[in-house]
């Protein structure tokens, strides 16, 4: 650094910096204040409640009550039993199937609102909607949607004939899950067409006018110029909302509560109902520490390609 | 046979506007649900031929919101608090991006992917410790406490949204800026802020969405009704009558609309900010 | 909500500043500035409700309290078990309120509850004196933990005008016959039996348990010791296969109900039985519902063992982490005294039974539709007969176990025996944990 690019040099004669000067430019206290509140809050709000839960996962407690210690009575008790496992099952396969139908309607939804029309601003509000009505809501209205009696899927399918009548959307057992599947697609994929529309624009239009003096379809730049660009916004949005899918337990408690015989149950809302409904909070902490090894690795995986770009 | 740049390109909008199409009903289906129900009468809404539009609509169920229930104070407790926490959001997120994109210091690479991991735990198992703690430093109750537990949240995903806008700015306009005479912080609230408005707008729009949304938090912090906002108050004043379905589908109706409006007023911005931020990470 | 923050170096330092402090501005010693927390949890009848209310509000009053230091709150039975884990564990849980059965038990056991054997000798006093009935429960570690408040009744409530229909002039009397009936009645999407089994307490095991007790099945032994797996246990839940699967008198959505589930569909007329605590019947009241007259109140049907009907009992509780003990002991006493307690009854429609036999002679309970109900309440016996609730049953109950292997007969296939030995099972190891005998 030379002396001009460095503000903590002394200026003209003789002139050392003010303890004000010196603050706002040495750069390890400026970014010692800039974190500071941040790191105030994440630790009060977020960190010691973790260490705190995991703690609780190897002690017996119910609210109230003084704590016990049992070491790992609580994670061999999940391990064995046929009910966790399905659970554990079923939040895969939920986290999985949710996050791949709202990845392939939000790509398309982008891809669609990315083409020139007339009322575009329109189309995208409306599309965005969704995202904008808070879960619970969302989950509420679909209750209301999925009603056996007097809901609005019953009543079109019942009016066109498919039915005879009504069926119950979320007690069945073949299709509660979906049930339950499409309310989530329905107010999360928003999330992913916002960013992919924005990971979409920013792809150089000329690389797409050069394809085509080439003489490339349709197809063909999809797949070589659009997928490739995209890899990132992908990779981060995709990341994102596994995390928020896998650990909501609004949608699930709302609509199902994990009925009929825990085949829409998924880990988060199971841990709930153990601490609530069974007030045992070490068991329940538990159950949320089994999915965080799970988390934590799928998370280093997608971000090792990502954050080795950054130290560039 | 195969098609000409031409057809194909035609085919490909042809099919996008049925896509769109569908899409659109898909999305506006229930909200039409919604709306239809929220103008029926309890006769309509229960009988066993329901009806697709009101034949006799009445705005009763609104009535009946407005003024038998705390509605408007639940719906002025959600705006308080989404906007105080979007305020601050604003602030930490922008400083902290800041310190982690230009600040070379030990640890910052640890700490920029920590801020990730802090998404790990679901707010269902934090939220005894951090009634526990919120209740020690006074807080319990109020809608300041809701909005530093919505804080630990937003502040991690706007920050991280931010560090992505922030790495797009070329850094030589700071570092004429400094030559100049002119300070780090100088530099953060002259050069560099100024520039990253659609940035801003998303983070802005990302807490306040947020901290409108979340249920359990607000559901176990806050008992009083004076304080209490949308996602609870409304579930919980309802639950017990049997016929709720016409003033709890009003209530949904309008607690939609803010977060629309602030996105409707964002909207230029989002895409931009987002662009820069989503696609560098 | 747009923030200019590109205005002026000053506001970026104000804003630190403030970002900094925020946290602390408001630190205070913790201290409530009510006197007196009462949870009120509603009860399906919004007069009732509001009446309750303003009763607490007189005697707050009447204390010298100002209206701020009262603080009423209407907390939803669903959203009590996650509200009183929060509070218990901060210290912080009501002073008053109403304590059900399993609640008594745990919250009991827990220690949380004060001795209220004053206010209910002094509910004794009173002439007729008190369903003694309610006490023993409430007998927890040498003290009346709770003050019974009333005798909620199980009783069928029975659509007469669609059994008529069907040919049936009375609710027929064992469940084999029931099923005959239900089958002329239910014309989807009218169903005859809204037989509760969602996942959520109370209401779907005391479904299972009025058949499973008919043919001579129970919880627990007269011992307190699990006794599930019995012949008459695999019957009914044979018998409840044959309801929902087979004969299909049953919505299939009742899966997926919570406790509201049958209220709702009865009050809209898609059910023509539903068994409930009379909250429905004092619903149908309250609304002025169409189906009012052609609704009778029945004992459920019966089997082999008998014809059972069930009530249980619930309690006013004043927690002892209350700063003012006395005061809240008075709400329970002011809610209580016959002239405040009578109305309260009145108001809620039937939905409870009154504490004090004597107000049963009020003309109010002469209506011929509670002719059947007074008969229930005279041979009901506890849900849990011949044994009673303690901390294991009240975790069973409350996590909905024997309900969920219901359900795995019901939807995934399970036989019905190896459903009610899963279930013995589970409650064993429930029991076993928990260090009660077995």
């Amino acid at each position: 650094m030379t002396d001009a690019a460095n503000p903590l040099a002394p200026r003209g004669p003789n002139k050392q910096p003010t303890l004000w000067e010196y603050i706002s430019n040495d750069v390890r206290t400026l970014a010692f204040l800039f974190l500071l509140p941040t790191v105030l809050v994440l630790t009060i709000v977020v960190l010691y409640p973790f260490f705190y839960a995991l703690v609780l996962s190897f002690q017996d407690k119910s609210p109230g009550v003084p704590a016990r210690f049992i070491g790992l009575k609580n994670y061999v008790e999940l391990l064995s039993d046929n009910d966790f496992q399905e659970i554990f099952y079923n939040t895969v396969w939920y986290t999985a199937v949710a996050v791949s139908i709202k990845f392939i309607i939000g790509l398309t939804s982008a891809m669609v609102l990315n083409q020139k029309r007339r009322f575009n601003n329109v189309y995208r509000t409306i599309l965005f909607v969704p995202w904008a009505v808070p879960t619970v809501i969302a989950s509420l209205i679909w209750l209301w949607v999925y009603n056996e009696f007097n809901g609005l899927l019953n009543l079109v399918l019942v009016d066109l004939g498919f039915l005879e009548y009504g069926t119950a959307w979320l007690a069945e057992p073949k299709l509660a899950m979906w049930s339950v599947i499409a309310v989530v697609v329905w107010n999360g994929t928003p999330f992913y067409t916002m960013h992919f529309l924005a990971g979409l624009q920013s792809i150089p239009k000329e690389l797409y006018e050069a394809a085509e003096i080439d003489g490339a379809g349709e197809l063909h730049k999809f797949w070589h110029i659009t997928i490739p660009s995209m890899a990132p916004v992908f990779t981060i949005t995709v990341m994102l909302s596994t995390v928020f899918t896998s650990t909501s337990i609004v949608v699930v408690n709302i609509l199902t509560n994990g009925a009929p015989a825990n085949v829409t149950q998924i880990l988060p809302n199971e841990s709930f109902s153990i601490t609530i409904e069974a007030g045992r909070m070490g068991l329940g902490s538990a159950i949320n520490m089994v999915l965080f090894p799970f988390l934590v690795v799928f998370i280093i995986l997608l971000t090792r390609r990502l954050l080795s770009k950054e130290a560039n | 046979m195969a098609l000409t740049q031409k057809q194909s390109k035609t085919l490909v909008r042809g099919v996008g506007g049925v896509i769109l199409f569908i899409l659109i009903v898909w999305t506006l289906a229930p909200l039409y649900w919604m709306l239809v129900t929220s103008l029926k009468n309890n006769t309509e809404i229960y009988s066993a031929d329901s009806t697709f539009w009101p034949v006799n609509p009445t705005l009763d169920n609104y009535r009946t919101l407005f003024q038998k229930t705390n509605f408007l104070i639940y719906f002025r407790n959600s705006l308080i608090v989404a906007a105080v926490t979007t305020f601050f959001s604003l602030i930490l997120s922008a400083l902290g991006a800041y310190a982690l994109t230009r600040l070379r210091f030990p640890g910052r690479k640890f700490f920029a992917r920590a801020l990730v991991y802090t998404y790990l735990m679901p707010s269902s198992l934090l939220f005894i410790p951090l009634l526990i703690i919120i209740r020690g430093i006074g807080l319990q109750n109020s809608l300041e406490g809701l909005v530093f537990a919505y804080l630990g949240f937003t502040v991690p995903f706007c920050t991280w949204l931010l560090m992505g806008y922030f790495m797009s700015i070329p850094i030589e306009l700071e570092e004429s800026a400094m030559i100049d005479g002119c300070s780090r912080l100088g530099v953060l609230f002259r050069i560099v802020l100024p520039l990253t408005v659609p940035a801003l707008a998303v983070v802005a729009f990302f807490s306040f969405t947020l901290s409108w949304n979340e249920f359990i938090y607000a559901s176990v912090l806050v008992a009083d009704t004076d304080v209490r906002t949308i996602p609870t108050g409304i579930p919980n004043f309802i639950v017990e009558d049997v016929f709720f379905w016409g003033p709890m589908m009003a209530s949904t109706l309008i607690s939609s609309l803010p977060p629309l409006a602030v996105y409707f007023v964002f909207q230029r911005f989002l895409i931009t900010g987002l662009t820069l931020g989503a696609v560098k990470g | 909500m747009i923030k200019n923050k590109y205005t002026r170096r000053q506001f970026g330092k104000i804003g630190i500043a403030a970002g900094l402090t925020a946290p602390f501005i408001a630190t205070r010693a913790y201290a409530r500035d009510t006197k007196l927390v009462f949870w009120l949890q509603p009860n399906f009848n919004k007069v009732a409700d509001d009446l309750l209310e303003a009763q607490a509000m007189d005697y707050a009053r009447s204390k010298g309290l100002s209206d701020s230091e009262i603080s009423i709150e209407k907390v939803p039975g669903g959203e009590v078990a996650k509200r009183m884990a929060a509070a218990l564990e901060v210290g912080s849980p009501p002073d008053v309120t109403r304590v059900n059965e399993t609640n008594m038990s745990k919250w009991g056991a827990d220690g949380h509850l004060m001795d209220l054997t004053s206010i209910v000798d002094g509910m004794r006093a009173v002439e007729g004196g008190i369903n003694e009935g309610s006490i023993p429960l409430a007998s927890i570690d040498g003290g009346i933990r709770g003050a019974p408040m009333g005798i909620a009744a199980n009783a069928a409530h029975v659509r007469a005008d669609k059994f008529a229909e069907a040919g049936y002039d009375t609710l027929p009397e064992t469940w084999e016959e029931f099923i005959e009936a239900a089958k002329k009645v239910t014309k989807p999407p009218f169903f005859a039996y809204g037989m509760a089994l969602g996942l959520t307490p109370y209401d779907s095991l005391g479904d299972i348990l009025s058949v499973v007790t008919a043919y001579g099945g129970s919880m627990v032994d007269d011992q307190n010791r699990p006794a599930f797996e019995s012949d008459g246990a695999v019957e009914a839940f044979k018998i409840i296969n044959q309801m929902y699967n087979i004969d299909k008198i049953i919505p299939r959505g009742t899966l997926s109900w919570d406790n509201a589930g049958n209220n709702k569909a009865f009050q809209t007329g898609q059910i023509a039985y539903a068994l409930n605590p009379t909250s429905i019947y004092s619903s149908l009241i309250a609304n002025e519902s169409p189906f009012l007259e052609s609704t009778v109140l029945e004992r459920p049907p019966g089997g082999p063992a008998g014809r059972f009907s069930t009530a249980s009992v619930d309690y006013y509780g004043v927690f002892k982490a209350s700063p003012n003990q006395e005061l809240a002991m008075g709400l329970v006493e002011h809610f209580m005294k016959p002239e405040n307690y009578g109305q309260f009854l009145l108001e809620a429609g039937g939905r409870y039974l009154p504490i004090y036999p004597s107000q049963l002679e009020h003309p109010f309970w002469q209506r011929p539709a509670f002719a059947g109900l007074k008969e229930a309440a005279k041979t009901a016996r506890s849900t849990f007969f011949p044994g009673k609730l303690t901390p294991a049953l009240s975790e069973i109950v409350n996590r909905s176990m024997v309900v969920e292997e219901v359900q795995n007969m019901l939807v995934k296939g399970k036989d019905p025996a190896q459903a009610v030995a899963d279930s013995q099972k589970a409650m064993v190891e429930v029991y076993t944990r928990l260090g009660e005998p077995v």
